[in-house]
């Protein structure tokens, strides 16, 4: 059992520059501190300075050819710098295309032209670079190009994280796939550390134990990076919906009219998220109830809080010998997990797994 | 003595309409209340005078049936806020052109009876004016209501964002007429643009310089779930972000418009602002608001007003487009000018001190 865990990212955007920003920024956190920010300083055996990047994909020209260090910064990345970031010695890699691209995100992505490039052989750098775990952070409505790094994953037999709503770990084929080669996969739809869903959850959650009637709720999100860019186009966005959704109203037992999704891409707010969150019910005596909110936050370090513990947890799945979904680490971190469990249980069940009382 | 009754025809039974007609109603009953419209009185005109004479639609719900009974078939979101006796007005299939969106299609059947000739109808109800109050996007048809009031002669008020008021050609032909033409895009009266503007204005007369603001909103409403469609919704986007840049002199990010359609808000329209600015000493300035409002009777006050400065405006023999009244109460006016300056000239309008 190696001490280190070796990742591979697909998509080295927001997400990517946050969580690589923060392995530097934790890298010294001292375990017995309250460190602000992350939710594990130790995860089972694994510190935070256990993670490094060994290997990057990209379709970006900006980006490809050079070391992961720089290309964090280049457009249209917008994720607030809080750390520095020394040079690594990992060059990004021309990644496969497919549907990553949409066509009216052509430009900002700066996407690479095919005739010219030949994307890397993923399974093959998967292999050579001993990557541990590949961490899939494709824009949404990648349905093509994730099965691609999915299979790339099971191929080279690498562990995978799903931070996309592209179903894998909660599709049944693919989860047996992954379950046949004993391979771990966690997914799908990384929920933020404390974002719009956990946030709405708990809400709707603790509303149908408190004996609210719910009449209707809507989470209207609106935000400035090429996420919400890439999603102001419908069909781009169907899985999203339907992750988003699904996590909400699957917590309350029968049907309340219900809106949720990426509502609106605003320039100028960059990569801050902001949502606005409504729930109205009936309370004793069927007397009304109002509850209104306003979240504002960074929104890529936001996830990237959450994927540095699915990528510890992947490594201990590895380490034990345990392959397939891992059901409370998906349920309690993604949106769209392959069973959905409250929170409360879910974090539990997290805390089992790392000390080794469940399996999955 | 000249007669101070109104008699209007309207095109689009849906919740403006409901708002208008039930407005009507209750200031019937209810005189006193008529101080809760910024001008209970214009010129002579009183807003329970107003009579709706005539009424067009193409949904196989409202066609042929009373308007008392069309305002409130199921599509209309507008609740029952009070209730409207038959008043013996048969809403009429008008022309449907491109009257339907794909997603409309989807939600309204189109009445299987022949369409009326609109110029004949206005004639023969002696309508005074005619006013457009059609889903948004549906150019032809409100081009094809505004050529039947140029034939008929009479008014044309487009609550549409289609350009009309302020499209040169069409308001040279309505000058050229001597017809009124006010337009381009109902604003409501305590609604989202209203209150941002608002707030846009009294920030910069003390000093603080805008940065970056949105405003934007979901509802329920039939016309909301019309402007998803991708084009017609940067369309109404751009009038909008158009009308808030007014307000300010340096240029500003605006995110301004209806982001979704949410079906169970009904009538309702919840709306989410926000302004940042910088004042003395680049201190920051941040604005953050929550407005709910009901579309159909907020559409509705703004048109009465409007409906009865139309009818002092042809009394004046006004021509084309009447820049005040466009300005006052449409969110793409001919001569577009922000909040306050647009009240004013309103005002002076209806004092007779303005000519136009």
């Amino acid at each position: 059992m190696s001490k280190k865990i070796r990742v591979a990212i697909a998509g080295l955007g927001n997400c990517a520059s946050a969580l690589i920003q923060g392995l530097e920024y934790y890298k010294n956190a001292d375990e017995n501190d309250y460190v602000p920010g992350i939710m594990h300083v130790k995860f089972g055996d694994y510190h935070i300075s256990d993670v490094e990047v060994v290997a990057a994909f990209e379709v970006s020209t900006l980006k490809i050819g050079k070391d992961i260090s720089e290309a964090i910064w280049e457009s249209p990345n917008c994720c607030a710098k809080f750390s520095d970031v020394p040079k690594k010695g990992v060059e990004v890699l021309p990644g496969p295309i497919k549907d990553g691209v949409a066509p009216h995100m052509m430009e900002s992505f700066n996407c690479y032209n095919s005739a010219e490039i030949q994307p890397a052989d993923v399974a093959k750098i998967l292999v050579e670079t001993e990557t541990d775990v590949l961490v899939n952070f494709l824009p949404v409505g990648s349905e093509e190009a994730s099965k691609v790094y999915a299979q790339a994953a099971l191929d080279a037999n690498v562990a995978f994280a799903n931070g996309i709503p592209a179903f894998i770990a909660s599709d049944s084929e693919w989860a047996q796939k992954f379950t046949e080669k004993n391979i771990p996969v966690a997914g799908d739809d990384i929920k933020s550390q404390l974002g719009a869903t956990i946030l709405h959850r708990l809400l709707v959650t603790l509303a149908h134990e408190r004996g609210i009637k719910m009449d209707e709720t809507f989470q209207l999100n609106i935000g400035g990076n090429t996420d919400f860019e890439n999603m102001k186009k419908e069909y781009r966005l169907a899985t999203k919906r339907v992750s988003k959704t699904e996590a909400v109203t699957s917590m309350i037992p029968y049907e309340v009219p219900t809106r949720i999704g990426p509502s609106d891409y605003v320039p100028f707010l960059k990569d801050e998220k902001i949502c606005y969150l409504w729930l109205k019910g009936k309370n004793f005596g069927e007397q009304p109830i109002k509850v209104q909110l306003k979240l504002s936050v960074q929104d890529s370090p936001n996830s990237a809080g959450v994927m540095i513990d699915v990528i510890r947890s992947l490594k201990i799945a590895k380490d034990r010998g345990i392959g397939g979904p891992l059901i409370g680490v998906s349920s309690y971190f993604f949106k769209h997990p392959p069973k959905q469990i409250h929170d409360a249980e879910a974090v539990q069940l997290v805390e089992k797994f790392i000390k080794g009382e469940i399996s999955n | 003595m000249e007669s101070d009754e109104i008699r209007i025809a309207i095109a689009g039974i849906g919740n403006i309409a409901s708002g208008l007609l039930q407005g009507i109603t209750y200031l019937n009953q209810f005189k006193e209340e008529k101080n809760k419209l910024l001008h209970p009185k214009i010129g002579s005109y009183e807003a329970h005078k107003i009579r709706i004479v005539a009424a067009f639609d193409i949904d196989s719900t409202k066609v042929q049936t009373d308007i008392s009974d069309a305002i409130f078939a199921p599509i209309n979101s507008t609740p029952k806020l009070f209730n409207v006796e038959k008043i013996g007005v048969q809403v009429e299939k008008g022309p449907v052109k491109d009257g339907l969106s794909e997603i409309l299609q989807k939600v309204i059947t189109i009445a299987d009876v022949e369409e009326v000739d609109v110029v004949s109808v206005l004639k023969e109800t002696d309508a005074e004016m005619l006013i457009c109050a059609i889903p948004s996007g549906a150019e032809k048809a409100v081009e094809a209501y505004a050529q039947a009031a140029l034939d008929a002669e009479i008014a044309f008020i487009n609550c549409t964002p289609t350009r009309i008021a302020s499209d040169h050609t069409w308001s040279k032909r309505y000058k050229q007429a001597n017809i009124c033409l006010i337009g381009d895009d109902l604003q409501s009266l305590a609604g989202g643009t209203v209150l941002h503007k608002g707030f846009l204005d009294v920030l910069k007369e003390q000093g603080v310089i805008i940065k970056d603001t949105y405003q934007l909103d979901v509802a329920g409403g039939l016309d909301t779930l019309n402007t998803l469609d991708d084009d017609r919704k940067e369309y109404k986007r751009k009038v909008k972000e158009r009308s808030i840049q007014q307000s300010v002199d340096n240029h500003i990010n605006i995110a301004s418009g209806t982001s979704d359609y949410l079906e169970f808000l009904g009538n309702r329209r919840i709306g989410h602002f926000w302004i940042y600015g910088e004042g003395f000493m680049n201190m920051p300035v941040k604005i953050d608001i929550r407005l709910e409002t009901l579309d159909g009777p907020n559409g509705a006050a703004t048109l009465i007003d409007v409906i009865r400065a139309t009818k002092l405006a042809q009394r004046r023999a006004g021509s084309g487009p009447i820049s005040s009244i466009c300005a006052f109460g449409f969110k793409a006016p001919p001569v577009t000018t922000n909040r306050h300056t647009a009240d004013k000239w309103f005002d002076e309008y209806i004092e007779g001190k303005r000519i136009d």
